[in-house]
């Protein structure tokens, strides 16, 4: 190699130690490098410099490691239980440009739409419509006549179901925001939250479409449910055939009814119809993965015991050299038991709420990645284990699709509790938040959503663990 | 396990992390990327400690889990701006033949570093310690 050549590749491996290579370059390097061993030996004593001194604090003797290498060892195990931090950030990057794409969709549905094309057929809790340029409406009424535009359902219990022209029916509950328009194609924007429709035959060159951040669903007359958020989305077919397309890469599948398919923004989870009419009647909650963002904060057990670890260091309890006979076993234990933690419940503001202005809550997604439904049967209860500072009253909740007609419906059981605490609470204490016609007993119905909340602010509620099971077992 | 291989688990792991550190950072040279990567082979390795036979050297059993993670974590990067696997093979046999050599340049590193100025230095060290960017640390230094 001359030493011009030599000059070029020295720039580009640092180039590339430096992170600032562009693709092209990337493969120029890995084509150079995979046919010349001098390329090789350049890189690695580029290479190895850039190590040592990154290095540099690591490669210290055991003896003169600081407490945060050993706290940072020990956060590395916390960490490796999650999704890639550097993934995640990509994932994020992706769901942001989902929502720009879906706020420039909402955008223009706002300006081509102007005449009513929705009836409220059902209303219950906080409802927000935005609609006609902008205009805010938030005393809506059954028989309700709506243009295209924005609904919230702002509340826990808030329930909306609207008919469109041709006899389709769509519903959601809690905390959804959702944008339906109608130029002759139905367009529903699904920002978040769950929605479930009941479509009559559409033109086949005009099915309905429903887009939420992950997928893009196109029905020409069937019956479904969807619980999206900014990350994944679950369809399940209850009857008739919808294509969903995953927006990350374009791939598609066809769902039949009894299946359902999971589009995740990250490309490792399989995108694939799935029989979904093989019910389970259990089911343990990852309070870790399942939560819902900003309904419920999550503290693993590994951040708890790093901070012990920590306050035991600073008091002179232990020493960095007994932290592997004192810890070891907790540590190990804990990285083995993936999810181990508690849920926090956190504030959230809303309206016209018999629990008060504001509440404090935690909320899990019930199986969101896997195919089979969780259904309640009448042996099952739930088993709740958690921490509240004063003795006070909490609710649980659990939102369920019935499985005779598309339609959600929200159910709630009250109980008083203090310290640590652990309840049992058989299925038929839930009772139906406000009474609109709708099912009166959960028995039955597919579980999505699970929450947690009190009005207390000083219970400072914790939850452990959640758990679905039979009274059987 | 018992907590006797927690601890021998837990000693080795801190003992020898920068030697599988070095050998990610062959391959994948963003020090997050490297990171993540050693966070997953950590619980891999704990999970396959039981299998771990304490008479033979930690780190080259080690390693074989943290080359699999960084060939998995290449696959599954191939469109962003990584090397090829074959690529990363063929670096990490000849940094096995090369390693002498390289570890005598290191120790000259820091004789090197002492030569450069104050602001070369707190430049340095502004990459590798303070981990700024190049394009921030090109904005700090004008």
């Amino acid at each position: 190699m001359n030493r011009k050549t030599s000059e070029s590749w020295h720039e580009l491996i640092q180039r590339h130690l430096d992170g600032i290579t562009n693709k092209e370059e990337v493969k120029k390097l890995s084509t150079k490098l995979e046919n010349c061993s001098e390329t090789r030996l350049l890189y690695l004593k580029l290479q190895n410099i850039h190590a040592v001194l990154f290095n540099s604090d690591l490669d210290e003797p055991l003896n003169k490691r600081t407490d945060q290498n050993v706290l940072e060892l020990i956060s590395n195990l916390e960490q490796s239980q999650r999704t890639l931090t550097k993934r995640r950030f990509l994932i994020t990057l992706s769901s942001i440009a989902a929502a720009v794409l879906l706020m420039l969709g909402v955008g223009y549905l706002w300006i081509i739409q102007s005449d009513g094309i929705a009836k409220i057929t059902s209303i219950q809790g906080a409802v927000r419509w935005t609609g006609d340029g902008g205009r805010v409406i938030e005393t809506l009424e059954t028989g309700q006549d709506l243009t295209g535009g924005t609904i919230e359902t702002r509340s826990v219990n808030s329930v909306v179901e609207l008919r469109f022209r041709d006899g389709s029916t769509v519903s959601t509950s809690g905390g959804a925001v959702l944008t339906i328009a109608d130029d002759g194609q139905k367009k529903i924007y699904l920002r978040s939250g769950v929605l479930s429709a009941d479509v009559e035959k559409q033109p086949s060159e005009c099915p309905m479409i429903v887009v939420t951040p992950t997928a893009r669903l196109e029905i020409l007359g069937t019956r479904f449910d969807v619980v999206a958020n900014p990350e994944r989305s679950k369809v399940s077919v209850r009857q008739g055939l919808v294509r969903a397309v995953r927006l990350s890469d374009g791939k598609s599948v066809k769902v039949a009814g009894g299946h359902s398919a999971i589009a995740a923004t990250d490309a490792r989870y399989e995108f694939l119809s799935r029989r979904s009419d093989q019910a389970v009647h259990v089911w343990q909650a990852n309070l870790e993965q399942d939560r819902k963002p900003g309904e419920g904060e999550f503290l693993s057990a590994m951040r708890g015991l790093r901070l012990e670890i920590r306050d035991a260091l600073q008091r002179g309890d232990v020493t960095r050299e007994q932290i592997p006979t004192v810890y070891g076993a907790r540590i190990a234990e804990i990285a083995e038991a993936e999810g181990k933690g508690v849920l926090k419940a956190q504030p959230k503001q809303i309206a016209r709420s018999k629990f008060g202005n504001v509440i404090h809550i935690t909320t899990l997604y019930v199986n969101r990645d896997q195919p089979k439904s969780v259904v309640l049967n009448e042996q099952s209860l739930f088993r709740v284990q958690g921490f509240v500072a004063e003795p006070t009253e909490i609710h649980v909740g659990i939102g369920a699709f019935g499985t005779s007609r598309a339609g959600a419906g929200r159910f709630l059981a009250s109980c008083q509790v203090e310290g640590e605490f652990t309840v049992e609470i058989p299925v038929e204490k839930f009772q139906p938040f406000r009474s609109r016609g709708g099912e009166d007993s959960a028995i039955g119905m597919e579980v999505f959503v699970w929450f947690c909340l009190t009005s207390d602010a000083n219970a400072d509620l914790e939850i452990s663990a959640v758990e679905l099971k039979t009274s059987a077992n | 396990m018992d907590d006797e291989k927690h601890e021998q688990f837990t000693r080795l792991l801190i003992q020898h992390e920068p030697a599988l550190m070095r050998c990610i950072l062959v391959a994948v040279p963003h020090r997050s990327d490297a990171r993540d990567i050693l966070q997953e082979c950590s619980v891999s390795l704990w999970h396959k400690f039981h299998s771990y036979d304490p008479e033979r050297s930690f780190v080259p059993w080690a390693l074989g889990f943290v080359r699999i993670e960084i060939r998995r974590f290449l696959r599954k990067s191939a469109h962003q701006n990584q090397i090829t696997e074959r690529a990363a093979a063929l670096l990490w046999e000849d940094q096995n033949k090369t390693a002498a050599q390289l570890e005598h340049r290191a120790t000259y590193l820091q004789d090197c570093l002492d030569l450069l100025s104050k602001s070369q230095q707190e430049m340095v060290n502004g990459y590798y310690r303070m981990e700024y960017s190049v394009n921030d640390l090109s904005q700090r230094t004008g």
